[in-house]
């Protein structure tokens, strides 16, 4: 990747980590308040458009998961480089 | 079960090559404190504390392993292109000669990780003190390792790192008072 | 950031016979976890991109390390009782 795919690349991705970094810190909240509806509330409402982004992310850019958690276009593109550390 | 996700937790970014760092880096990769630690400590302790703090340990050991993949992608990327000269320089000749570029669960003088770093007492309470305990020292060692490194970019990623020592003990903490609170008094009318 | 100070500050002795220049401050931190408690329900959060940037969602918890040489010294009064006060407020 190079120029301006590598940008959108970071840009969707940074997104990505963003919003996923809100959900995990919520769930740990959550684990010790377990009756805050506010929060659980929000969570619930992230995690639905979470899922909206992680379908564009994996259209665009290849699958996030592995072991049928996610479609995969032929080739089998789980195994693309780049892996999170190459990048 | 666990499923990988291929991103990591923040973003890392290391801007200066500097082997010696990768070096110093190790204690938080297979030290007694550092993230391989944290993972295995909590996720074992999980089968032997009351159901109330089941999700805490899950949901924070999990999260210890994405701290792992951050740690070894600064190692890798610090190492990945220096010489055995350079490894030499930086202290990593004995690394070199045993394992060439690959990481190993280590600490930063080089001892290997053991499982004597971990405790599981069985007890909730001294479990859970020992968790506030190793968050408090990995946020330690992220201070340490702060100071030992003028690349902001890689301070950026360690800054995050130790913050999020400070919530996981702040959410141990809670667990504690979850756990104090007179479950049982009724049976006592 | 918070009321109450994120390090404190401790003079070592020093001894003329100390062999090398005497640090005459040293400090440690106290993060936020010593003083809030049970985490209140509804605390102002930050937005997603702030909030992974500086490693955790809500400020009151926010907090970060300086390093030593930037740190000054705190000859401090005794400590008052700290106040959960977070200076960024920002909801989401
Ligand atoms: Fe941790």
């Amino acid at each position: 990747m190079a120029g301006k795919k590598q940008e959108m690349y970071d840009e969707q991705l940074l997104q990505l980590q963003e919003i996923d970094f809100v959900l995990l810190e919520l769930n740990l909240y959550l684990d010790t308040h377990p009756g805050d509806i506010q929060a659980i509330q929000q969570y619930n409402q992230l995690a639905m458009k979470r899922k909206q982004m992680q379908m564009e992310f994996e259209a665009a850019y290849g699958p996030l998961l592995h072991y049928g958690q996610s479609y995969t276009k032929y080739p089998f593109q789980w195994i693309e480089s780049p892996w999170p550390w190459q990048v | 079960m666990w499923l990988y996700e291929k991103k990591l937790q923040y973003p890392v970014k290391v801007s200066k090559c500097d082997p010696m760092m990768a070096k110093y880096l190790m204690e938080q990769y297979g030290g007694a404190d550092g993230e391989l630690s944290a993972a295995l400590r909590y996720l074992n302790q999980r089968y032997s504390i009351p159901n109330e703090v089941i999700g805490l340990l899950t949901d924070i050991g999990t999260e210890e392993f994405s701290h792992l993949e951050m740690i070894a992608t600064m190692i890798y990327k610090l190492t990945k292109d220096a010489t055995p000269e350079q490894l030499k320089a930086a202290g990593l000749g004995e690394h070199y000669v045993m394992h060439d570029h690959a990481l190993y669960y280590q600490n930063s003088a080089g001892d290997a990780f053991t499982a004597t770093y971990l405790q599981a007492k069985g007890d909730p309470i001294a479990d859970l003190y020992e968790d506030i305990a190793a968050e408090e020292k990995a946020r330690a060692t992220y201070q340490w390792l702060i100071d030992m490194t003028d690349d902001v970019d890689l301070q950026d990623g360690l800054k995050f790192l130790r913050e999020r020592e400070i919530v996981h003990s702040q959410r141990f903490r809670e667990a504690v008072e979850i756990l104090k609170v007179e479950r049982d008094k009724q049976k006592f009318f | 950031m918070h009321k109450y100070s994120s390090y404190k500050t401790y003079t070592p002795y020093i001894s003329k016979y100390d062999p090398c220049p005497p640090m005459k401050v040293k400090s440690y931190s106290t993060p936020i976890n010593l003083y809030l408690g049970f985490q209140p329900m509804n605390l102002p959060q930050y937005q997603a991109r702030e909030a992974l940037q500086k490693g955790t969602l809500w400020p009151a918890l926010y907090s970060p390390y300086e390093k030593v040489k930037m740190r000054k010294p705190l000859f401090s009064k005794p400590q008052t009782q700290p106040e959960l006060q977070p200076e960024e407020e920002e909801m989401d």
